[in-house]
């Protein structure tokens, strides 16, 4: 299996108003990219373009219907913002695991004031 | 059957092992927060920047009802969250929204318990139904929608990779 997109390039990907406006309309039901280009001021083959973006983003998936081509919503996008929640706080609890053992054994500064000659 | 049910997302669970009382591990992670969390990464600011810019503190407010804040320069201010649990040594609870409105908070319950060594902290980030939630009234014309969701949760998870 390849590896999904990057947190960053995912949201480089939402952050384009027209695929905002895509996957609002997207919440509604599944859309043929006609369908959607009747409703936002863009044409057929930029819409298709945008959707190719947030489907590789894995946010937005596709299905054929016989011979139209349906776009919706990917549920797993869900699933991929928890997935960032455990990474962000196991480093989060590393952090903090690190800072509890600094305030318990603070680094032992080698001094030798003692042995000064 | 709502979004969140079909979508039946369980909670994020870590846990970790820190050698120390749980009163003390309960004050350094509530009123210590600015202290350890990994605000160069971890922060709306060091996000929306790519990591060029830093907060200048993320602090909590060790308190029921205390705000979880990144301060930025100037006025710049992003609430992360509010204590909705405060009961030391052993749970402090708070919502979580970095980076988007507060109606898309999740819940982060954070347990400290003695175990041989030390106190085990257990934290807890679940709630995430009210995103589902969210997204189906912001389909049924409400505002902030699904995209909002992901604005707002990639954000806020965003650090963790960055």
């Amino acid at each position: 299996m390849t590896p999904g997109p990057t947190l960053a390039e995912r949201l480089a990907v939402l952050a384009d108003p027209t695929r905002q406006a895509l996957l609002d309309l997207l919440r509604e039901k599944p859309q043929r990219v006609g369908d959607l280009a009747a409703r936002l001021p863009v044409s057929g083959p930029a819409v298709s373009q945008h959707l190719k973006v947030l489907q590789k983003a894995q946010v937005v998936r596709d299905e054929w219907r016989g011979t139209s081509h349906y776009f919706s919503l990917d549920p797993h996008g869900f699933d991929a913002v928890r997935q960032y929640a455990e990474v962000m706080w196991q480093d989060a609890l590393n952090a903090f695991a690190d800072y509890v053992n600094q305030q318990v054994n603070p680094p032992s500064v080698k001094r030798r004031k003692g042995k000064k000659r | 059957m709502n979004a969140g049910q079909q979508l039946n997302l369980p909670p994020v669970v870590k846990r970790v092992v820190v050698k120390c009382s749980a009163e003390d591990a309960f004050r350094y992670f509530t009123a210590d927060f600015q202290q350890w969390w990994p605000s160069h990464t971890h922060s709306v600011i060091a996000f929306a920047s790519d990591g060029a810019k830093r907060p200048v503190s993320c602090t909590m407010d060790p308190r029921s009802g205390g705000l979880i804040v990144e301060h930025g320069e100037g006025d710049e201010r992003h609430v992360w969250g509010t204590i909705v649990t405060w009961d030391p040594p052993r749970t402090v609870a708070f919502t979580w929204h970095p980076g988007s409105d507060a109606n898309l908070a999740q819940t982060v319950e954070v347990s400290f318990a003695a175990v041989p060594g030390g106190t085990e902290v257990v934290l807890t980030h679940g709630g995430w139904e009210r995103l589902a939630e969210q997204a189906e009234a912001a389909r049924q014309g409400y505002d902030n929608g699904w995209e909002g969701v992901f604005k707002g949760a990639y954000r806020e998870y965003v650090d963790a990779r960055a």
